[in-house]
């Protein structure tokens, strides 16, 4: 299924809302569509597990429907939906007992659903190589602690600024470029070595 | 120790991704590494980061989501149907309840006026017999 693109104004969104407020119940599927990309992004990169990141997903699909009573059309619904998102995964990993576990499965499928692309000078030796980079990436975001782990996803790959991140996780804006350059920090020593 | 000029590297390097930087920064970077093996590998390790973080925003959503999310939603919205069942079952069974009672009525009189009648026969018949 092709997604639907995305209004650059957000006008398509805040006319879809009203009419999900008017109960055109079926209306919220073409939200869903727009967004679930993002939404199970967010969320899989900060679990790092498909089936909980789709259950995640789809529970912040309904907190949204639930929500669209108290969200304001004036403003855009990207950073709305991302933000409950990232709460909800964040609510996810603090609730579980051993939020650094790294399950296996993370680390080994997101090998498995991209395809890095390797530059054709880079030959046999470069691919493997930045396969290695990329494993041991996946595997010390996964295994940076809650905070840090959310920044970073919300910053590098969401591409938030760090005031919306802030809103986020409601921290000021400095903290939460704290976070990230720590964050990225680790990552960076994971490659110690290799690099 | 380091050098000024490697703290000024770092900086640079830390805030790769955060904001374009200018040509000439770029290019001062650039010669600081060239010069600086530490600064270099820095540099390398932090591009990498970047990269597979990158590489992460390929991942889309399992083509089932939509469809959970509905589904989840549409017997949410429709709550009051399975009350209205309820209720309907509810009047079926007090129908049920009431058409059980009328035949019980019904066999209880039938039954009471053939044994009035069976009575009086019987009376009939002893009164027959008597006179017999």
């Amino acid at each position: 299924m092709a997604p639907r693109r995305l209004s650059r104004d957000g006008s398509e969104e805040a006319r879809l809302v009203e009419r999900c407020r008017q109960g055109e119940v079926e209306v919220f599927a073409t939200l869903v569509e727009m967004y679930q990309d993002d939404v199970y992004r967010i969320i899989y990169r900060m679990i790092g597990d498909r089936e909980e990141a789709r259950d995640l997903a789809q529970e912040a699909f309904m907190r949204a429907f639930e929500g669209l009573a108290t969200f304001n059309v004036k403003k855009p619904f990207r950073p709305w939906m991302c933000r409950i998102a990232a709460n909800i995964a964040i609510d996810h990993l603090r609730r579980q007992d051993h939020p650094n576990d790294i399950p296996l499965e993370a680390v080994f499928d997101a090998g498995a659903d991209r395809e890095p692309p390797v530059p054709e000078s880079d030959g046999p030796e470069g691919a493997a190589l930045s396969h290695e980079v990329s494993d041991i990436v996946w595997r010390e975001l996964l295994g940076l602690q809650v905070n840090w782990r959310a920044a970073i996803v919300l910053h590098h790959m969401e591409g938030m600024s760090y005031s919306e991140i802030g809103d986020i996780l409601g921290v000021p804006r400095n903290t939460a470029k704290t976070w990230v350059h720590r964050a990225k920090g680790e990552l960076c020593r994971s490659l110690e070595g290799v690099i | 120790m380091k050098k000024k000029s490697c703290n000024r590297a770092r900086e640079a390097i830390e805030s790769l991704g955060d904001t374009r930087r200018g040509h000439q920064g770029w290019l001062s970077l650039r010669r600081h590494v060239r010069r600086c093996p530490d600064c270099g590998a820095y540099l390398a390790r932090t591009e990498s980061v970047i990269e597979a973080l990158d590489e992460i925003q390929r991942v889309s959503a399992p083509d089932e989501l939509l469809e959970a999310v509905m589904d989840g939603l549409i017997p949410e919205l429709f709550y009051e149907s399975p009350a209205v069942e309820e209720s309907s079952r509810g009047r079926r069974g007090l129908l049920v309840l009431a058409g059980a009672a009328g035949i019980g009525v019904t066999a209880a009189v039938a039954l009471a006026a053939r044994r009035h009648k069976v009575g009086q026969n019987g009376e009939e018949e002893l009164t027959s017999i008597g006179t017999a």
